[in-house]
């Protein structure tokens, strides 16, 4: 369309279509149309220069003055109208089509560099960032360029790269690399603006300007853009120094190019990510595995172990039953209703194999359970117990009978029980034998005082009767009557010091009295007392070192065993007045003493028989006795639990020791006493 | 024999004694002796007590100055004489001497606690029991004085 108010003058009433309109301009409004001058003529013609519908512009024609505006010249301007237009419709169509081509060689180099970059997938970020900013620079006929990223806040941008020209011109050394986006001058307008900006002409004065350093590549136009991911700016890229103004294919191009770079780099980050997330994970699978062989290991070496740990269980086990099976007795596990649960060897060789029958059944052969049964006690009590139980054959069971918890929780009853029968056999028989003993003693003791008691009254009647014939008829009859009463009288009075010394013997064991605690030396003065007369006679000389002034005993009897020790030393001494030394030694848990004298002595082979009753070593006639008196010794030692013993030679001398214990005095037991003669109802009085 | 000159009415004396042979043996000892006497034997504690309360065929036996007595007699024994006599208030000042063979401490005891007058055991030779027996004649009949009859 032709504005007509734009035309000039002589243009104004220019036709519509294809009319062509002549005209004829006044002399004023055709100042200054360069035809004016040339042809004076008024009358002009004035076509459309159109082709289809597009119009081209006008043609106007000045008209000679003898020519008319004819028809025909009318025609021949349509005409040539025509052709110009049609020309200049051909001179476009031929500038479009090499616009297109233009474009279309540039889309196709950006195509091809975008392509260069997504096949770069070896290269570096670098690598590819250069690249893409060389193209940017080449693609949009710029001479230098360059490329920043932003950081998350869109506060800081970091140039990331210059173009090789750029790097090439500048002259600053030191580089700022960090710029904070408030700083930077007209080169962040594009973040600020959050679009591309084109500066035709950078030197022009520019309020958003604040100058680049001195050194700095001369910049004569620019232009940059924001790159975008979504709505965030991650990038700017800018250019330079194009010989031709910038424009918005520029822009596209720069556009496309950088989003193209920055999809690049950003599948590559994600392919890094992808790859560090895929180490990681490997890695950690890594762990994992590494982890998992060794709980593998670790679970094998327990499973070992735990396998050794059975066999040895199994083996423990084992000989656990062998011991079962070895031990004496028998053992078994008894459920409250009397079955047996368990058995062991030992019970299966006493009783056979119990074959579910019940415990009575299986070991006695009973039909109801043993009435003195009290297996099954610890039961009620929770108390295990031990009891005897004879079986029916008579076989003695020393029982053990506790609660015992079985593998799920029930209550049972285990019994351990050993054949005691022959211990037991040999314990009655021992308690028997004891018991006899026991009683065989005290009945000796008994008959000892009972008999000498008794055999007093008719060895008195015939001591005295014969003593009466001896008196009245001595000498009136015969020698031979006399010498058989002599005989008679001899043997009546040493049947009667026998039976004397057997009472006291026997009064030995009835008469003691409770020990207490006794001074031996007082002991010993009391027995040189009695013996005064003896030691007198024989001129005997004793000698008594300091004694024990307390011991345990029965000081009576004490005396007397002293009293018959050195008694003997007297009696039994050689030429010489004899000497005796009585002495005493603490021995820790008891005292012994000792009586040494310098008499006969006597044969070791002796030694043990001088201390039984009625043994004698030496013909009556020279050394009077009963043989009472050690063995009198030696029951008093005995019930004080000592010990008594001789040293001696023939003719050396002998040394009789005996022992007194330091605890234990004698049995504390009630004090005995002889029978009375009444014992004995028939006895005479 | 001042006192037989002073008093010729013979001392009666008592033997309970079941033994022939210690009877006899007492019997040869006081008749040896100094004092003129009347030995009358008995052979248990039953005939003793019939003997002192002169029943049965005791009834006409004369009352005793001095009773000797054995311990183990048939029926009632010397312990058991021994008691009825003290507790019998018309007896019991009857002078009674255990003669006995028996040396037993509780014997002993028992004599005295039912008021034995002497305990005198039976020595086993015959001289000395003809001693002992002149001893208790001499002591009883000639140096105390026994309640008025």
């Amino acid at each position: 369309m032709i504005r007509r108010q734009t035309l000039p003058p002589c243009a104004r009433p220019a036709p519509d279509g294809r009319d062509v309109l002549v005209w004829v301009a006044d002399a004023d409004g055709c100042a200054g149309c360069p035809l004016a001058g040339a042809n004076p003529c008024p009358t002009r013609m004035t076509v459309t220069l159109a082709h289809e519908e597009r119009d081209y512009g006008l043609l106007c024609v000045c008209l000679a003055p003898e020519t008319e505006a004819a028809a025909e010249e009318q025609e021949l301007l349509l005409e040539l109208a025509g052709d110009i237009a049609l020309g200049l419709h051909m001179r476009e169509l031929a500038e479009a089509e090499s616009e297109a081509q233009r474009s279309l060689a540039l889309e196709r180099d950006r195509l091809a560099a975008l392509h260069r970059l997504s096949e770069m997938s070896e290269a570096s970020l670098n690598q590819l960032t250069d690249f893409a900013l060389e193209e940017a620079v080449r693609l949009t006929g710029s001479t230098i360029g360059y490329l920043a990223f932003m950081n998350e806040d869109e506060s800081i941008l970091t140039m990331h790269s210059w173009s090789k020209s750029a790097m090439a011109e500048c002259a600053i050394i030191d580089k700022p690399i960090v710029y904070p986006v408030v700083s930077t001058g007209l080169w962040g307008e594009a973040v600020r603006q959050r679009q591309p900006v084109i500066t035709n002409d950078y030197q022009a004065p520019n309020p958003q300007k604040k100058g680049y350093p001195a050194g700095h590549v001369h910049v004569a136009r620019h232009m940059n853009i924001p790159v975008f991911d979504g709505e965030q700016i991650v990038a700017v890229a800018g250019v330079g120094n194009k010989e031709e103004p910038y424009d918005d294919r520029d822009v596209v191009q720069l556009q496309l190019l950088m989003q193209g770079m920055w999809r690049l780099i950003q599948r590559r980050s994600y392919l890094t990510e992808l790859q560090a997330l895929n180490e990681d994970l490997e890695a950690r699978v890594q762990t994992r595995t590494a982890e998992l062989a060794e709980a593998n290991e670790q679970l094998t070496s327990e499973m070992a172990q735990r396998a050794r740990a059975q066999e040895q269980t199994a083996a423990e086990r084992a000989r656990l039953f062998n011991v079962l099976g070895m031990l004496p007795g028998y053992t078994c596990l008894l459920t409250p209703e009397r079955d047996l649960a368990y058995v062991n060897q030992g019970f299966v060789e006493l009783f056979g194999e119990p074959g579910g029958r019940k415990c009575y059944q299986a070991m006695f052969g009973r039909r109801e359970p043993c009435p003195n049964c009290r297996s099954f006690e610890p039961l009620t009590t929770g108390e295990p117990i031990m009891w005897e139980q004879t079986s029916p054959a008579g076989a003695v069971f020393e029982m053990y009978n506790s609660g015992f918890t079985d593998l799920d929780g029930t209550q049972l009853i285990l019994e351990f029980a050993l054949d005691i029968t022959e211990r037991h056999d040999a314990q009655e028989a021992l308690g028997e034998a004891l018991a006899d003993l026991q009683r065989s003693n005290a009945e000796l003791e008994q008959f000892a005082s009972v008999a000498s008691h008794d055999l007093q009254e008719p060895l008195r009647m015939v001591s005295s009767y014969v003593q009466l014939l001896a008196k009245r008829y001595q000498g009136q009859l015969d020698a031979d009557a006399d010498e058989f009463i002599g005989y008679a009288v001899d043997g009546a009075g040493r049947m009667s010091r026998l039976i004397q010394d057997l009472l006291t013997y026997s009064r030995v064991g009835t008469r003691g009295r409770a020990p207490e605690p006794t001074d031996c030396n007082a002991v010993v003065q009391e027995a040189l007392g009695n013996l005064q007369a003896a030691i007198e006679d024989s001129a005997a000389e004793i000698i008594c070192d300091p004694l024990p002034e307390e011991v345990m005993a029965d000081g009576g009897q004490l005396v007397q065993l002293f009293q018959n020790l050195v008694g003997n030393a007297i009696k039994f001494r050689g030429e010489a007045p004899p000497q005796v030394r009585i002495t005493a030694a603490d021995q820790g848990p008891e005292w012994q003493f000792c009586v040494a004298d310098s008499g006969i002595g006597l044969d070791m082979a002796y030694a043990e028989r001088i201390f039984t009753i009625f043994q004698r070593l030496n013909p009556r006639e020279d050394y009077p006795g009963t043989g009472i008196g050690l063995a009198v010794c030696h029951k008093i030692v005995e019930r004080h639990h000592g010990r008594i013993w001789v040293e001696s030679a023939p003719g050396r001398g002998a040394k009789f020791t005996f022992t007194l214990p330091k605890e234990r005095g004698h049995d504390d037991g009630p004090i005995g006493r002889e029978p009375e003669a009444s014992a004995n109802p028939a006895g005479g009085g | 024999m001042d006192r037989l000159v002073e008093n010729p009415k013979p001392v009666q004396i008592l033997l309970v004694e079941d033994s022939p042979g210690d009877v006899r043996l007492t019997m040869e000892a006081l008749r040896e002796g100094k004092i003129c006497n009347n030995l009358f034997v008995v052979r248990d504690g039953v005939e003793a007590l019939e003997f002192l309360r002169q029943q049965g065929e005791h009834a006409q036996a004369p009352r005793p100055d001095l009773i000797l007595l054995d311990l183990n007699l048939p029926r009632m024994d010397g312990r058991e004489l021994l008691a009825e006599i003290k507790g019998d208030a018309a007896l019991q000042q009857i002078p009674v001497v255990i003669l006995t063979t028996s040396k037993a401490e509780q014997d002993i005891m028992r004599a005295y606690s039912l008021h034995a007058n002497a305990y005198v055991t039976k020595p086993v030779g015959l001289d000395q029991f003809a001693e002992v027996i002149d001893a208790i004649e001499d002591f009883w009949f000639t140096i105390v004085m026994l309640p008025p009859r």
